[in-house]
């Protein structure tokens, strides 16, 4: 019986390994495709790409560094439901809106591009956790309690644990939310990176084709290597 | 005769909470008294929604409320829950670890505590399962386990084998009894099982209903391993009965 589970295991593991390098060269060969058409513009199709991925790190980083810190803030103490409308109304206000008043405060800069995308990230993470630590089973609550779970240890070893399912959905729609920030930015304030690369007359040259093409491959393989095995590991925290 | 030391001692204790929608003052606990001694196993019984599990949050500080009324020393507790209320992240072994890891207690111990616990309640085997990998009845090992490795004095139980089938329920009261004879700690379980209570118990306590006084207490005297066909055990569980009916 053990062989057969063992074995069944085995194929398992081969059959996603088969998969994922299937899909890995297959990309390979696109991505190497897309720049042998691309020609002169190879190089700054992959800066424009880089430096746009680079800034929307950042903006993730920031925002959920942020938005656990204020949600598990927020979900302990007595204020707490005071605060959620305030953060409803301002989530409201529509980002780009406030695209001048960055520019103003940060110029024309990567700063102002991190920060602008950051706002606009940090919303999905602070509802999806927040609502999370607001509704953890009572039970769940006690037990953390009585065994010990206080201060700093009940962050690390309760709160973090619960909040991650929710931190890993609320970072898929996040980061989505971020490529739209980013771009957005990056073409209305002329700034570098992969808006700025597309923002080119439709017709002079390739760019809109090479730019999304690119596009779609990074935002695809974020999904396979990074957010679909944390989704798979968070369905334990959840159970 | 040997006197023994009192370990829970409840005074006047009453509770009451506001009903967020009615905004109404409800009384759950009412000049409420008794004591607990070490080493004995006590059973609180009472009609539904009494405030049984009430008085073991209050015990257990889990619910906030004038604490001074509850002479306890918490260092030692430890508590089994109903649904269990095991960690769904942790395995069995980081479940059954987890109080030790809280109190920072080295690794080695730690696994030498864990190991200990696990051939004690019957788990070797499914040390790294998950609790959905579990049956009802492994997740309650996995949570008294829990509780004995934290090395209590007094355990606190709500409700511990409601949530199971009879014959399980049956088999981990009869391992629960083996522990608590080999530990000799005190324990408190709130039971809705007048059957349960008077297995198990040396004194059963019957609350009434809300708002809860202490109605009766009863003495079980009967030797151990109790005869749950005896006559004895019959009249003691039709005079609890109808104290509650």
């Amino acid at each position: 019986m053990s062989r057969i589970i063992l074995g069944f295991h085995l194929t398992k593991k081969r059959k996603h390994i088969f998969t994922t390098s299937f899909v890995l060269i297959s990309i390979a060969v696109i991505f190497s495709y897309i720049i042998i058409i691309s020609g002169d513009n190879a190089g700054q199709l992959i800066n424009s790409l880089m430096l746009s991925l680079f800034r929307l790190v950042s903006a993730y980083a920031i925002s959920l560094v942020v938005a656990t810190i204020v949600a598990i803030f927020i979900s302990n103490s007595r204020f707490g439901d005071m605060m959620i409308p305030i953060f409803d109304l301002l989530q409201n206000i529509p980002s780009f809106a406030l695209i001048p008043l960055f520019i103003y405060w940060f110029g024309y800069t990567n700063i102002m591009t991190i920060i602008f995308a950051a706002t606009s990230i940090l919303w999905p993470i602070l509802f999806y956790v927040l609502h999370s630590l607001k509704t953890v089973r009572r039970e769940l609550d006690d037990a953390a309690k009585i065994f010990g779970a206080v201060g700093i240890k009940r962050v690390l070893y309760f709160l973090m644990p619960v909040a991650f399912p929710s931190l890993v959905t609320g970072s898929i729609v996040g980061f989505s939310i971020g490529w739209e920030a980013i771009i957005g930015v990056e073409i209305i304030g002329l700034a570098s990176g992969i808006g700025q690369f597309l923002n080119t007359p439709v017709g002079n040259n390739n760019n809109q084709i090479l730019g999304i093409s690119a596009l779609l491959i990074i935002v695809f393989l974020i999904n396979r290597l990074i957010w679909m095995p944390l989704l798979r590991k968070s369905q334990l925290y959840a159970a | 005769m040997q006197h023994k030391q009192t370990v829970i001692d409840i005074r006047n204790l009453s509770y009451s909470y506001v009903n967020e929608e009615t905004s109404n003052r409800v009384s759950v606990l009412h000049d409420v008294s008794f004591s607990v001694s070490e080493c004995e196993f006590v059973s609180i019984v009472g009609p539904s929604g009494c405030g049984k599990s009430t008085i073991l949050k209050l015990i257990a500080k889990l619910l906030d409320n004038n604490h001074r009324n509850i002479g306890i020393d918490r260092s030692k507790m430890s508590f089994v829950f109903q649904d269990f209320a095991l960690f769904p992240w942790l395995n069995v072994r980081e479940n059954i670890g987890f109080g030790l890891k809280m109190k920072s207690l080295d690794k080695k111990s730690l696994d030498i505590v864990v190991n200990e616990k696990i051939l004690e309640v019957g788990l070797s085997g499914s040390e790294h399962k998950y609790p959905h990998e579990l049956s009802g009845g492994m997740k309650q090992r996995v949570g008294i386990a829990r509780a004995l490795a934290m090395s209590p004095s007094i355990l606190l139980m709500d409700e511990p084998f409601s949530s199971l089938d009879m014959l399980t329920a049956e088999k981990l009261r009869i391992d629960l009894l083996n522990i608590w004879t080999k530990y000799k700690m005190t324990v408190v379980m709130v039971t809705h099982l007048i059957d349960e209570a008077v297995e198990m118990s040396d004194r059963v306590i019957v609350f009434g209903p809300r708002p809860t006084i202490v109605k009766k207490v009863c003495e079980i005297s009967l030797p151990r391993p109790r005869d749950k066909r005896s006559k004895e055990y019959f009249d003691l569980c039709d005079l609890i009965s109808k104290e509650i009916l």
